[in-house]
């Protein structure tokens, strides 16, 4: 009796969720627009899912993805943004980007951007030009060697 | 520091070269990543008191680039420390 009771409830269960499946397309897409607008939280519905465990690939990043992620928010390759271009930075003088606006810290610094002291500019700004306006640190020695070597290769 | 306009924020972002929704996805995706890398990277600069702000920011940029990259259709990634 059990038995059957235990089929009876797995199959109305079944059809309880097939049919909520089909209701929440259509409950959903309206929920969808409606919270988006209002920026409230956003039912995903699968279609928006694109996850691809087989896609991920967990690799090692290359120092131009490096660069992008840990300095792509102040920096570019061409162009001054909240830190100057760094195009051509390795070999350069510091703080000798024409067109970009330096602090006093950088204008006074007296160096040549190389290995060493790009080392210790990234993991420390403030040590090398105490009064920099950069505050970003980067404690990963194998990620400044890596950002390092890039920026070796966009100075070339 | 003095204000940029418009016009020369947009030209530092290479504004110019988005053609399609997946370009402006992409400048997003990018954007916010690396605002939450730069909070991440600050917090050590920073006074104690200031620590936790620059935390909770951080997630919420990480909170918005993981939705630009479900929207791109990127994988989750398999490392465990994403920020390194």
């Amino acid at each position: 009796m059990s038995y059957r009771l235990s089929i009876a409830v797995a199959l109305i269960a079944g059809i309880a969720t097939f049919i909520f499946m089909q209701d929440s397309d259509k409950q959903f897409a309206p929920l969808q627009s409606r919270n988006a607008a209002n920026h409230d939280s956003v039912p995903i519905g699968a279609e928006f899912i694109h996850v691809s465990a087989l896609a991920a690939t967990g690799t090692a990043l290359s120092g131009k993805e490096l660069y992008t992620r840990r300095c792509g928010a102040c920096h570019s390759v061409d162009q001054n943004r909240v830190g100057p271009r760094h195009r051509g930075v390795y070999g350069r003088k510091a703080g000798s980007v024409a067109d970009y606006r330096y602090t006093n810290a950088l204008k006074k610094l007296n160096l040549t951007w190389n290995e060493s002291n790009l080392d210790r500019w990234l993991a420390n700004p403030t040590a090398v030009a105490p009064g920099t306006a950069m505050g970003f640190r980067l404690n990963n020695p194998s990620e400044r060697k890596a950002i390092i070597n890039y920026l070796k290769s966009v100075s070339q | 520091m003095v204000a940029k306009s418009d016009s020369e924020y947009a030209e530092a972002l290479n504004v110019a070269s988005l053609k399609n929704q997946e370009d402006v996805l992409r400048l997003a995706l990018g954007l916010e990543r690396g605002a939450a890398n730069a909070y991440l990277g600050l917090i050590p600069s920073l006074g104690v008191n200031f620590h936790q702000v620059a935390a909770q920011m951080a997630g919420d940029e990480a909170f918005h680039a993981a939705i630009l990259g479900n929207a791109l259709g990127e994988p989750i990634p398999k490392a465990a420390l994403i920020f390194g």
